[in-house]
């Protein structure tokens, strides 16, 4: 049998190069109306007056008023309304649709529409926490009663936006008795159940459909739930397809976005300069909705030792509620910001000791057997130590950061960083056997077609072709004979949403299990149906109140080197070279991989030095990617990355998780880069030209 | 970048792959936008001195409709050529991406009355051509592709960019794609499918 890693042509390369495939937006059913969505104008307060025109015939107003069921979406935490009903919690909170046959006419009718408020004074402060959590390891807090001395550092992100190039859209349609929604999602069974909660129909007379998915990047984890739940309550009382696409104003302005965080660390020292422990405390924006932010934040203060093993922690976090747009999902999941503070701060630690930031990081390098954050164990081979010199070799690095360390006033400050990582696959804790209890199946038809029956969506990072790659392989048969469609919840089981880097090392795993008992049990020219369910590992025992024990079932590992060049006169930031290396258990198909972590990386890195969103008055100021600026082919370099074989027991062939990885090391290690090249401490993201100005010229 | 074009050289290949698509699309999408338009010319005789002639994927097409609306609108609407995509709609993304005389442009920002008598190819003619199904070799072995959506417009850009530079070095590829946003790939394998084709394919573009 061949190296399942050799690559195959993307089962979907064909459909999407030449322009077949259909999105969202190329679809138009007959009678087919489209929505446009009312939106508050304060930040905060309350509707006391609709004033809504005569509709012409055909053009309806949809609101609260019109919803069957529950006016909330369901999420984890029910606080967005579908429709605001009285209270508006931020600038641009959908108020009511608009639907028509007309674009134009929709417009001035929504041109028409007045509210009345009572306004009150919004909060964008970090005062009103609505979800609050905290941890211990080891001593805890006790820890910093002897330290000789204590160093402490506070870190700032901002937001980043996904930008998916495919704006956000779905289609509601119903043939009197059952209402389907098709849209760009990542999480048919996410929208199914919200439209459930919504509409108040029972499951059968509710159907999803995922249509093919133009970037997503966590964007359309939750997110999507909301305007479908609006455009079937829609559809419910118009009784025709209608359609909803956001354009890229609404999409930037009024769409989840990562959350920003300020990030306190303290470590307690010893006198002979160990660590002793860690405390911390992080703060995340929830915006006006909380949603899954909580999950969000444990995944943050799980990640609050990185790579390193530091034997007592305190740490705490708050998610607070502000009358800014909702933040939510997006690729790392909370890691992303956590990983720039700890591998900053453990620079810091060293700068502020006198020690090389390499000889304190390697001392404090994680091996397999040693206690996780949470006090579980890394229990399975850990190659870091190989991945990390040959990181280096590629990169050159160690001649490098010699030669740069110098900060020689030349025509360019030249600056080389390297960032460690680690993310944990999977669900938090219990939360695939609590929460998502994923159920795959494997359906054999009489031509000896399989087709692999899960909920998982294909957003681009490949996962019709992996799927079907991983049963061929098990089955020994030509990938022609084993298909994947786009989910329906009406033909697939719910094997959970497509997050959390869960798909091939959750889903693939029990795909790949349905797949062996297919082969062992398979009868030529007889239909055959094969499915399977999560069975939590033993080793995993979780405690969700006290943050202890094993939070993951595996890791995937990552080592990012990145050169950069500043100019001394603009302080503009030029990338020069970017060399990786990831363990990710085992390639499914190593282009697919490699696809991951260009892509992965170069959006870690315009989060750490590029990408700009702020929010003044409770307003998004960057509203088109004219504004907000992610990189282009010009703005990027080769990126030169290999990947080490270090096969996990639970996943599919040894895969773990691949897609979040690839992204979490980026910001930290461009942002080590400028402070390499500038020789000043940087604390904050993304790293500006004008607050290189401040840290250059501030002083 | 782009001022290495021959415009006898070019015309001669334009019409190579004119030809090429014409006889593949007159099998597959013609009929029907045939009958579409001729429907659509039947419903708006409303005035008839604004009826804009292009060329499109190899067949002369002709619209009433009014000629300051975009391009983009025309193909999708009433050619049902959705594989340009509109992604920003403010001409930034390239998701809308067409050759026009064999140049890019963003279809996005460009009025119907804008290419009178022009040549337009869209993704559905290009990926017919030689060219295009070159290119499309490329994108697979290279693994172009993630979520599809910029890849309509990488191909066009593409083929615009050796159309007018056979021989791109990677910087000349770099901002010859900058005008295309991808989020999902780094547009590191774009790039080497393109000095790919640079490399070996070019004896299609010269």
């Amino acid at each position: 049998m061949s190296d399942i890693s050799r690559s195959i042509n993307k089962v979907d390369n064909d459909e999407k190069i030449t322009g077949k495939a259909v999105y969202i937006d190329d679809i138009k059913l007959e009678n087919m109306l489209y929505a446009k969505t009312v939106r508050a104008e304060i930040t905060s307060g309350t509707i006391i007056g609709r004033h809504y025109p005569e509709m012409p015939t055909d053009y309806h107003i949809v609101d609260y008023l019109d919803i069957p069921g529950n006016n909330y979406v369901k999420i984890i935490f029910e606080d967005m309304p579908v429709f605001v009903k009285d209270k508006v919690g931020y600038y641009g909170e959908p108020i009511a649709l608009v639907v028509g046959p007309d674009k134009q006419v929709i417009l001035d009718i929504i041109s028409q529409i007045v509210f009345e408020y009572d306004a009150i004074a919004p909060i964008y402060d970090y005062v009103d926490s609505v979800i609050h959590y905290d941890y211990e390891k080891g001593v805890g807090e006790a820890v910093f009663e002897p330290a000789n001395r204590v160093i402490e550092y506070t870190y700032e992100t901002g937001y980043q936006e996904h930008v998916y190039i495919e704006p956000q859209g779905v289609i509601g349609d119903t043939d009197g008795d059952k209402i389907s929604v098709y849209g760009s999602i990542q999480c048919p069974y996410y929208v199914k159940n919200a439209l459930i909660n919504t509409l108040g129909m029972d499951e059968k007379k509710v159907r999803v459909v995922q249509t093919t998915t133009g970037g997503a990047f966590g964007g359309k984890e939750e997110f999507p739930s909301l305007i479908a739940c609006q455009v079937a309550v829609a559809v419910k009382k118009i009784g025709k397809p209608i359609k909803l696409i956001y354009n890229r104003v609404e999409d930037m302005a009024y769409t989840t976005k990562r959350h920003p965080s300020t990030i306190r660390m303290e470590a307690a020292i010893d006198e002979q300069n160990n660590i002793l422990g860690f405390r911390a405390h992080v703060s995340l924006d929830g915006g006006a909705n909380i949603g899954l932010s909580s999950v969000v934040l444990q995944r943050a203060m799980i990640a609050a030792t990185g790579v390193y093993n530091i034997n007592n922690l305190a740490i705490s976090g708050d998610v607070y509620r502000t009358n800014t747009v909702p933040t939510g999902a997006f690729r790392g999941f909370g890691a992303p910001q956590m990983i720039f503070a700890v591998e900053m701060f453990i620079h810091h630690i060293a700068k502020e000791l006198g020690i090389d930031p390499l000889i304190l990081r390697n001392k404090y390098m994680a091996k397999q057997g040693d206690s996780t954050s949470t006090s579980g164990h890394f229990r399975d081979p850990i190659i870091m130590k190989d991945m990390i010199a040959r990181a280096k070799e590629l990169a050159d690095y160690d001649h490098k950061i010699k030669l740069y360390g110098e900060h020689m006033p030349t025509k360019d400050m030249p600056g080389i960083g390297m960032s460690w990582f680690l993310h944990g696959c999977g669900f938090t804790g219990s939360g695939e056997q609590k929460h998502i209890k994923a159920v795959v199946r494997l359906h054999k038809d009489v031509g000896d077609i399989v087709t692999v029956l899960v909920a998982a969506v294909d957003m681009g990072q490949g996962i019709k072709t992996t799927m079907r790659k991983l049963v061929a392989h098990v089955l020994e048969l030509p990938i022609e004979q084993v298909i994947m469609h786009n989910p329906d919840t009406d033909l697939v089981p719910d094997s959970g949403p497509t997050v959390a880097s869960r798909t091939l090392m959750i889903v693939g795993a029990l795909v790949s299990q349905a797949a062996e008992k297919l082969k062992e049990n398979w009868l030529a020219g007889k239909e055959q149906i094969f499915e399977e369910k999560y069975k939590q590992p033993k080793y995993i025992q979780w405690d969700e109140e006290s943050f202890q024990g094993n939070a993951y079932p595996g890791y995937s590992w990552g080592v990012n080197i990145v050169e950069v060049a500043v100019s001394p006169v603009t302080y503009e930031v030029t990338l020069k070279g970017t060399w990786s290396v990831y363990d990710v258990g085992k390639a499914i198909d190593e282009r697919i991989i490699m696809g991951q972590a260009d892509g992965g990386l170069l959006q870690g890195i315009s989060y750490g030095m590029l990408e700009v969103m702020e929010n003044k008055d409770g307003m998004v100021q960057q509203k088109t990617v004219t504004d907000y600026i992610i990189p282009t082919a010009s703005d990027t370099v080769n990126m030169i990355t290999e990947l080490m074989d270090n096969p996990f027991e639970l996943g599919p062939f040894g895969a773990k998780g691949a897609g979040e990885l690839t992204l979490i090391g980026g910001a930290p290690a461009v942002a080590l880069a400028i402070e390499n090249a500038i020789g000043k401490s940087v604390t904050k993201i993304p790293v500006t030209p004008e607050y290189i100005m401040s840290l250059i010229e501030g002083e | 970048m782009l001022s290495g074009a021959n415009s006898a050289a070019n015309s001669e290949i334009y019409n190579k792959i004119k030809s090429e698509i014409s006889s593949k699309v007159s099998n597959e999408v013609s009929n029907e936008m045939n009958s579409e338009l001729s429907s659509k010319a039947n419903n708006t005789v409303k005035n008839s001195m604004s009826k804009v002639t292009f060329v499109l994927n190899g067949q002369a097409v002709e619209s009433s409709e009014n000629p300051t609306k975009r391009l983009l609108d025309i193909l999708r609407e009433d050619h049902g050529l959705v594989g340009a995509k509109e992604g920003c709609g403010e001409g930034e993304c390239g998701g809308c991406a067409v050759l026009l005389d064999y140049k890019i442009v963003n279809s996005c920002l460009t009025p119907l009355g804008s290419v009178q008598d022009k040549q337009v190819i869209t993704i559905e003619g290009l990926s017919l051509s030689t060219e295009g199904q070159t290119i499309k070799k490329a994108f697979e072995d290279y693994g172009s592709v993630q979520c599809g959506i910029c890849t309509p417009g990488m191909m066009i850009a593409t083929a615009s960019l050796l159309h007018h530079n056979q021989k791109p070095t990677e910087a000349e590829i770099r901002e010859g794609l900058s005008g295309n946003l991808c989020r999902c790939t780094g547009y590191n394998m774009i790039v080497k499918a393109i000095q790919y084709l640079a490399d070996e394919k070019g004896e299609l573009w010269c």
